[in-house]
């Protein structure tokens, strides 16, 4: 089952993005991180933010900000988007560290779409 | 007792036996005081024929204060005591980690950034001075054989009549022809389910997209498997992490009638450091394990291998 | 991966784009807003004060220092919750005739339009003031009308004013699921401020104030009362007091006899 997005929004993308954006999401099950996203359609990092958030509100993906922390590289936790910064003093899941400092961990966010999402 | 039993987040063990267990200090004045660095022990466990030995380690940690008469730099003590666990088959060293920093040279007392205690500079030379104490004979086992053959071999797709196994790949480091490799997945299931398996796949695809054999899922699946094989076997591992899980078979006469499926039963996660770069300044110097508490930390996973290692004989 | 700082800045650069009535607004809104350290140990420190009151006789004269000290926290709690959002450039204290301080936030670069345009601000009217109540009782018509003469006359470029309180405001209805069917004192006089000049004042309740130790709910409680207060006036209410104010009693019977 394919879901579609209408264009309306995403009207600062050419043709050629919106053909890219489809590409990316041909599977089911595929997720997307703005930098991602940035690379392939060659967009700034807000502006693929904005796409993802767009996607979730269209009700096509279900978003996560990833949190990382400095004791490894991929992420060590996550909260749903829309719930803003975790609340500290915070316990690093991986390293159980008590986080009071805000400066040592870093963020991005993450769409996940179950189903294939087809532009236009 | 409680203390020395309880779980730690590393481990390093060797196989092999010991003449003797001298006293080598008493264990209790640990709790009362601030004692030199070395050893204590033995803390006898009659039941299930260990003892345990504690060694204490000083290291320091510099934080600038600023006072009225100004800033001044301050040595606190860190009191680091790896654990060690002794049997008859085996010894284990295990410890917790922590973070520490040095004074610059020149005297400037410039901090350094904190990082982790380099605790491998120090877990060898711990295991030799137990040799002299204890007259071991030990060996560390081989870890990257035990770990990427025959548990490999063993568990990866790998069901029996009541389990279904999961082995997730979770990291890898490797190195060879120059090339150092670094692929490292968060072990979330809300984030990446499949661990490095969601690259190998993506990497499978390309490939066969290129030569358009997209189509032959069949041929997906087994690219997507060789360069798995090819990432953690054939590029020099130094590292590798993964989780085994095991999901019990729904069957068709159960009677537990409910549909909500069980959530998997957690075996053994850890990171195996295989020590085969004896010469590396980092942790590729020492063969040891990272494991992590919802698995049980190094309790759980030392009793696993050492079952596997068992259960070849 | 981003740090905070960065992951904000880009938060704001997204919102550019977006509709103010998009959800996803919302969602990205909710990044704008980091509790500080120290307002939880504020928080505690003025519940503890209030219970102290609470428990001493009306006339100890500890009481009243006890009092300023609820005053003080309050303020004190006010600063802190703004100077969690992100993209304002200056918070100050803002001194009319009288012994009242109050805050006034502003902003001056495009992050704080930004920000405006979440709140329903203007570029015009783009300040926010915030006075901090810390009166037992709910604060009256008479405290609200000091504060949109200040907003009229005195800081004509604020556009949002914000009550720090315990109790809440008169005639604001407690009980938010029931639809309230008359508008009379403080309420009233905050529709007919926003009727007659654009500009909002909203009021926060302890309840509020606790609810702001945690990340990312400062700028979604200012929109929904916000949003509550343009509900109402889009609806065909009576303000049946308003009539009644009109006439003394006695004047009354003469106005309703034909």
């Amino acid at each position: 089952m394919t879901s579609f997005k209408s264009g309306g929004k995403i009207s600062f993308l050419s043709q050629w993005q919106i053909n890219e954006l489809s590409r990316h999401f041909t599977e089911p099950d595929r997720t997307a991180m703005p930098h991602e996203l940035a690379i392939k359609l060659k967009i700034n990092y807000s502006d693929a933010l904005t796409i993802i958030s767009l996607l979730e509100t269209e009700g096509l993906s279900n978003n996560l900000l990833l949190i990382y922390h400095n004791c490894q590289e991929a992420p060590v936790d996550t909260l749903p988007f829309g719930a803003g910064f975790p609340n500290l003093p915070w316990k690093c899941p991986n390293c159980e560290v008590i986080v009071e400092d805000g400066r040592e961990l870093s963020y991005d966010l993450m769409a996940k779409a179950p189903e294939p999402i087809e532009f236009f | 007792m409680t203390y020395v039993k309880q779980p730690r987040m590393w481990f390093s063990f060797k196989l092999g036996n010991h003449e003797k267990l001298p006293k080598l200090g008493q264990s209790e004045t640990l709790l009362t005081e601030y004692c030199e660095d070395g050893w204590y022990g033995p803390i006898n466990d009659k039941v299930e024929e260990k003892a345990y030995y504690i060694r204490t380690h000083t290291a320091s940690y510099y934080t600038r204060t600023t006072t009225q008469d100004g800033e001044k730099v301050e040595a606190l003590r860190i009191r680091w005591s790896p654990i060690v666990e002794v049997s008859k088959k085996y010894i284990a060293i295990s410890w917790n980690g922590f973070s520490s920093n040095n004074l610059e040279d020149e005297g400037k007392a410039e901090i350094t950034n904190a990082s982790q205690f380099p605790f491998w500079k120090h877990i060898g030379s711990f295991f030799d001075e137990l040799n002299k104490h204890l007259g071991g004979k030990w060996e560390h086992s081989e870890l990257h054989k035990l770990i990427l053959s025959d548990l490999w071999n063993k568990y990866i797709n790998y069901s029996d009549t009541d389990f279904k196994y999961y082995w997730r790949h979770l990291r890898i480091r490797a190195e060879a022809a120059g090339v150092a490799l670094n692929a490292h997945s968060s072990g979330m299931a809300e984030v990446d389910i499949r661990g490095i398996q969601a690259l190998s796949h993506q990497l499978a695809k390309s490939a066969l997209e290129s030569i358009e054999l997209l189509e032959d899922k069949g041929k997906l699946s087994l690219v997507e498997n060789a360069i798995i094989r090819t990432l953690i076997h054939e590029w020099g591992a130094k590292s590798y992490e993964f989780s085994l899980e095991k999901e019990e078979i729904f069957k068709e006469d159960s009677s537990d009638n409910e549909s909500k499926k069980r959530k998997p039963e957690k075996i053994f996660r850890a990171h195996c450091y295989f020590g085969l770069k004896q010469d590396s300044k980092v942790q590729d110097s020492l063969q040891h394990l990272k494991c992590y508490s919802q698995y049980g930390n190094n309790l759980d996973a030392l009793n696993f291998l050492l079952k596997e290692l068992n259960s070849e004989d | 991966m981003l740090s905070q700082e960065e992951l904000v800045e880009q938060v704001l650069g997204a919102l550019e784009k977006l509709d103010r009535d998009d959800p996803a607004t919302d969602k990205l809104a909710s990044y704008l807003y980091v509790a500080d350290k120290q307002l939880s140990k504020f928080i505690d420190d003025l519940n503890q004060t209030l219970d102290e009151i609470q428990k001493g006789k009306k006339t100890d004269s500890k009481i009243q220092s006890k009092r300023i000290l609820a005053g003080k926290l309050l303020e004190q709690i006010a600063y802190l919750s703004f100077r969690g959002l992100k993209g304002v450039s200056s918070l100050k204290s803002f001194q009319s005739a009288g012994p009242q301080y109050d805050l006034l936030i502003t902003g001056d670069n495009q992050n704080w339009i930004t920000i405006c345009k979440l709140l329903y601000l203007n570029t015009e009217s783009r300040d926010i003031v915030i006075e901090a109540k810390a009166k037992e009782s709910k604060i009256q018509d008479k405290d609200f009308a000091r504060l949109c003469n200040i907003m009229e006359l005195n800081l004509s470029g604020s556009g949002l004013g914000v009550f720090f309180t315990l109790n809440g405001a008169t005639g604001f209805p407690k009980d938010s699921s029931q639809r309230q069917r008359s508008l009379r004192d403080a309420k009233l006089r905050q529709v007919l401020f926003n009727a007659k000049t654009g500009k909002m004042i909203i009021v926060f309740d302890k309840e509020d104030i606790l609810s702001l130790a945690k990340n990312g709910c400062l700028i979604n409680l200012i929109t929904r009362k916000i949003r509550d207060l343009s509900e109402n006036t889009g609806l065909p209410l009576v303000p049946i007091t308003l009539e009644e104010v009109d006439l003394p009693e006695h004047l009354k019977a003469l106005h309703e006899s034909p």
